[in-house]
Parts: C-alpha cells; structure tokens; sequence
C-alpha cells in the first residue's frame, strides 16, 4: 500500500475575481521508503503540489489519502496531529524560530507531542549528533550558516520519526558544496531509517540524488523517470 | 516552551513592546491614581461614619421636622434615664449626651456665628478634633472653649483669650459667658473649622439654662448591629417621644455617594479598558502579522489553531502584566505621598465630601485588583490578535499573505 495517494487533484487559487488553476488532474502515489524529487520550472505548482501532499492544504476536487486514510474527513485539529506525528517539513528558508536556540527548535515538535522531558531532551541529543550539531545546542539560528541552520530544520522534521519528509526547495538558499551536504544526510537518512522523502527542485544537480523524479509542468505531470 | 517563546517573543520587536508595556502602564498609573483617590474618599467617608458619629443617634421626635433644631425645646427631657436604658445592651459600647446649639462668638469687635457642640469629657466622637488639635486639650474640660485656628483667625483671638458666647437660653432670654480658649485645633476643612466649637456638657446646661440634651450618640462595637440596637431602642422609646436612627439612616446620602464612587471607578476602568486596549490590540496585530510566518511554521509542523491563539495570548498577558507591575509601581510612591501631604483641591474637594485636602488611601487589593485589570487590557487586546492570526491557513501563513 502507497504512503501517500493521490487521485484526481485540482487546485484552483482566487486572484480577485480570477481563478488560477495550479493543479490539473493530478494523480501520483508515494511508497513508503522512497526518495523522490519533484521537479519544473518556477510557477509549474511543486509547492501547491507539496502543500497537497503534506496536509497543510486541501484540494479544490480530487482525493488524497495517507497511510490509506483519507484526509478529507479530518477536521482542523486531526490534520495538525497527522502532521505533527507522522510528517516533517524542511523549508526553503529554514524557517526556524529565531527566539529559541537550535535544541528548543528541535524540540518544538516534540513538545507540541507532549513528550515528556527527559524522553524530549535524549532526542534532541540523538537528533543534534545526528545532523553534526551537537556543540551548537545553545546558540540562537542566526549564529549558525545556511547549511548548519538547514541541518537543524532536518533535525527538527525528523524528531516525531514520521512516516514522510516533505522538502520544499531545500537546497535553493544554499550554494552547491552545502546544498549537496544537506541533501547527502538528507539521502543518508532515507537509506538507513527507511525514511521516505519528498522534495522539490529545480536544480539538475539536486536531482541525480533522487530516485524518483516527478516532473511537473504548468500544474500537470509530465512525467516520471526512476533510476 | 510556548511560555518562553512568548516571553522572549516580546524583546525581538522592542519598540512595540514598549509601546504595549507603556500603554498598560499608563493605564494602571491612571486607574491606581483614580483608585487611590477614592479609596481616600471612601477612608474619609468611612471614618466620618464610624469614628466621628453615631453609630445609632437618638433625639426628640419633634426636633426631625422643626424650623430650627437646636432650639432646646426640643432637647430630649431625661437623658440620663434613657442613656442608662440603653447601655444595658450588650451591643451599645458608649452612650454620649451631645448638645449642639447655636450662638455667636464674640472676640473685642468682632463676633462669628458658630454651632455649638456640648460634649461629655470622655466624648468619644469628633475624632479629627483631637488629631488635629494644636494647643490645649479635647475636650475641654470645666469652663472652657476649643475653637479652630481659623475660627480665631477670624475673631483676632488666640489660645487663651477670653471669648463671649452669646445664646438664646432655655427660657427665650439672651444669654453670655465668657470662656477661655482651653484647646486651638485644625482639621483639614475650613466649614468644619470657621462653624463649629466645642464646650463640656456642664458648661452647655450653665449657658442654656437646662440639664436636658438635644441628642444621644450610641457608639456599638460592631457598627453593623446598628439596626438591631436601634430596634431595641425603639421598643422603649415611644413613651419618651424620642425616635434612634442608624448611621445608615442619618449618612445615606454619604453611602449613595461611595456607592457611585465605585461605579464611577468602573466607568474609569471600562473608558481605560477601551483606549488601551485599542492601542494594544494594533501593536499586538503588527505583531501577528510579522510573525505569520512563524506561526505558519509552527502550524505546519504541527501546532494547533488553539496553542497559536494561546502564543499570541501569552505574549499579550505577559507584556501585560510587565506593564501594570511598572505602571503600579510608579503610581505607589505618587499615591502614598498624596496619601501623606493630600492634594489641595479645595472647594472640588468639599463637594465630594472631604476637606480643603483630598487625602489618598491605599488598598493592596485594590492594587491587586488594578494589576490584574491591566493584564486583563493587554490580553484583551491581543484577543483579536490571536482569533485573527488563527483564522489564516498555513499555506497563507507560511507565504505571510
């Protein structure tokens, strides 16, 4: 069974009295373990698409079920829960809180879980050896550079272990040598956890590191290649 | 950690923290400052009631309705009997006779219409007579007059000079005695100061002719039992033709106004309330609207639509409480200072039932109070905030439209 099915989905945004449709009759399902890069050009709707996938947007038609549940029929807190247990989010610009230090930022979600203490803090421990952070626990995101501050979103997405990471643009505010790192330890935690992932880019060097790459144009698949 | 987000929040946009911390401020400062200055009305009001009069007043029941009420026809006939009657009860701490009449006071050429007051050597009432008594001693004792500073001012006399006073006695005749000034006193109201003086109860019946007394003054231990002595007092009373008011009766129009007092109070808080809180909820909503993007996150990784709320609350609660701490400590030292010098307001000041100086009280619950209405503003105005931060979806959020 898929991870993550699709079926049908379009999306139409309201500009005034316009009517913008980003997705059209899109089907795609996601299995468990994957590493699959979304890819086209700027506007082809990789974000509306992983918006869709990750639960924080709903679709104009269409169906969307994870884990073989369908998330229509989840109200507004339900969804928040499916996404705090069973989904991480790296953004394209990092995105943490500027207020707390790279081990609260880590936490956050775990205490959104209401984990307890001692069970929160030996994750953020794991999850800060993990990304190569550890003696950066105390310091505020802006003390760290791109990649480190990337690596800490990585580390923040996977502290519910969830079942999906959805990255959108991971890469795109970082130059190549960090790019390529980010997305090595992105890669290296999909092969050894068996943690499904999910990105979208347009950088070509970004995309050899998939699998899978789904190729998206003007709100249609295009395409599909696996390696 | 929410907490703490929400507290270290507050220094990443310093300038509208300011602004919030200072607008609750401010509106602490005034509703401390209104505050003070009522609960010192109230204090004035209250030590009127309780210290300076009678807790249950008894007096002839013609004497309600007549032209003029210190006539002595209409003084009670046999005080002491009634007097002893009534200290039978348990309840009734102090009987006093008191005897006001009118007279005029002469000193040389000039001469100052006053009342009177007769009272006993161990009067128990009148109580910012001896606290502010200059000279001498209250009540006096034996032959003897204690006048005002201001009341001799007036006259051109002074502590010791011989004043005449002049009356109608008991049986319609002119009447004088020449009196040494035994006690000089100051209150803080010139009404008080220029119209009344004070002679023992011996001296009152020399002057008028009579033993008899025109009122009694109950003073009980517990002034709430005034109602029940007062029916006590009733039951023996009609064989007497006398009638006993509570201090109810007698200051309800005092108790009226303490009751408007604290509507007015309310009124001030509900317009600071209004102001305040329409300053804190735009800067609060600049807030939120800074930090969608944040909040975005938050939501997509996870975070209800009620932790956000209570984020946007907790930041508000405590910038305001920050401010009502500051904005109470800033107005302590200024309502503590008017508590000890008062504020000379003059006539505005009588009218509202106090003296040339409107004195401040304080009451820590009342400050309590005010710290927890100021916070109350600051969560009230981040309540829009928070409902309008809430309703954005995270897709809107994250891309801060």
């Amino acid at each position: 069974m898929a991870l993550i099915d699709m079926r049908d989905i379009e999306k139409d945004y309201s500009l005034g009295r316009t009517t913008i449709r980003a997705l059209r009759n899109v089907s795609l399902s996601v299995g468990a373990g994957e590493f699959t890069a979304i890819v086209g050009p700027s506007g082809c709707g990789k974000t509306t698409l992983l918006n869709l996938l990750g639960c924080i947007d709903r679709p104009t038609s269409g169906s969307i079920s994870f884990d073989g549940f369908p998330t229509a029929s989840l109200g507004d807190d339900a969804e928040a829960q499916l996404r705090l247990a069973k989904i991480g989010f790296i953004f394209q610009s990092f995105n943490l809180v500027p207020v707390l230090t790279i081990a609260e930022n880590i936490e956050v979600p775990l205490m959104l879980a209401r984990k307890p203490k001692r069970e929160r803090r030996v994750r953020v421990e794991e999850l800060m050896e993990l990304v190569g952070l550890t003696s950066y626990a105390r310091h505020k995101p802006d003390e760290l550079s791109g990649g480190q501050r990337q690596r800490v979103a990585i580390a923040r997405a996977l502290a519910n272990e969830p079942r999906l990471v959805i990255a959108d643009e991971p890469t795109a505010n970082l130059d190549g040598a960090t790019g390529e790192s980010v997305l090595e330890a992105m890669k290296e935690l999909n092969e050894k956890n068996g943690i499904t992932f999910l990105f979208s880019t347009h950088d070509p060097r970004v995309m050899r590191y998939a699998r899978r790459i789904v190729r998206l144009r003007d709100g249609e698949i295009e395409g599909e290649e696996v390696s | 950690m929410l907490l703490k987000m929400a507290v270290l929040s507050m220094f990443k946009h310093p300038k509208r923290t300011i602004l919030i911390v200072l607008a609750v401020a401010l509106s602490v400062f005034v509703m401390e400052f209104v505050s003070g200055w009522i609960e010192g009305m109230r204090d004035r009001m209250n030590r009127q009631i309780v210290e300076e009069s009678a807790h249950v007043l008894v007096e002839r029941t013609e004497r309600v309705d007549s032209l003029d009420p210190l006539e002595t026809k209409n003084y009670i006939a046999d005080p002491g009997s009634i007097a002893a009657q009534l200290s039978t009860d348990a309840r009734v701490r102090h009987v006093e006779r008191v005897t006001p009449f009118g007279a005029l006071v002469l000193a040389g050429s000039r001469s100052l219409p006053m009342k009177i007051v007769g009272v006993e050597k161990d009067s128990g009432f009148f109580a910012q007579v001896p606290r502010g008594r200059l000279e001498g001693s209250f009540p006096p004792s034996g032959p003897g007059i204690a006048i005002s500073r201001k009341a001799l001012d007036l006259l051109g006399a002074s502590f010791s000079s011989r004043l005449i006073v002049l009356v109608e006695d008991a049986y319609g005749m002119p009447s004088y005695r020449e009196l040494p000034v035994t006690c000089v006193f100051a209150t803080d109201a010139t009404d008080f100061d220029t119209s009344t003086a004070f002679v023992d109860a011996g001296t009152t019946s020399e002057i008028l002719g009579t033993a008899d007394s025109a009122e009694l003054w109950l003073r009980l231990g517990d002034p709430e039992d005034a109602e029940a002595v007062r029916d006590f007092a009733l039951a023996f009373l009609s064989g007497h033709d006398c009638i006993a008011k509570t201090w109810k009766e007698l200051q309800g129009g005092m108790l009226v106004m303490i009751r408007y007092m604290d509507l007015f109070m309310l009124v001030i808080n509900v317009f600071v309330l209004v102001v305040a809180a329409t300053v804190i909820t735009n800067a609060i909503l600049m807030n939120v609207f800074e930090k969608q993007k944040e909040y975005g996150t938050l939501r997509a990784i996870g975070m209800k639509r009620s932790e956000q709320a209570f984020l946007v609350l907790a930041e508000g609660a405590t910038q305001g409480l920050a401010g009502a701490v500051l904005g109470a400590a800033l107005a302590l030292p200024v309502v503590l200072f008017l508590k000890a010098n008062g504020l000379p307001i003059g006539e505005a000041s009588r009218m509202l039932g106090g003296g040339d100086v409107m004195y401040f009280g304080t009451n820590p619950v009342s400050t309590l109070q005010n710290i927890g209405f100021g916070t109350l503003i600051a969560v009230a105005g981040s309540l829009y905030a928070a409902v309008f931060g809430t309703r954005a979806s995270v897709v809107d959020a994250l891309k801060n439209v």
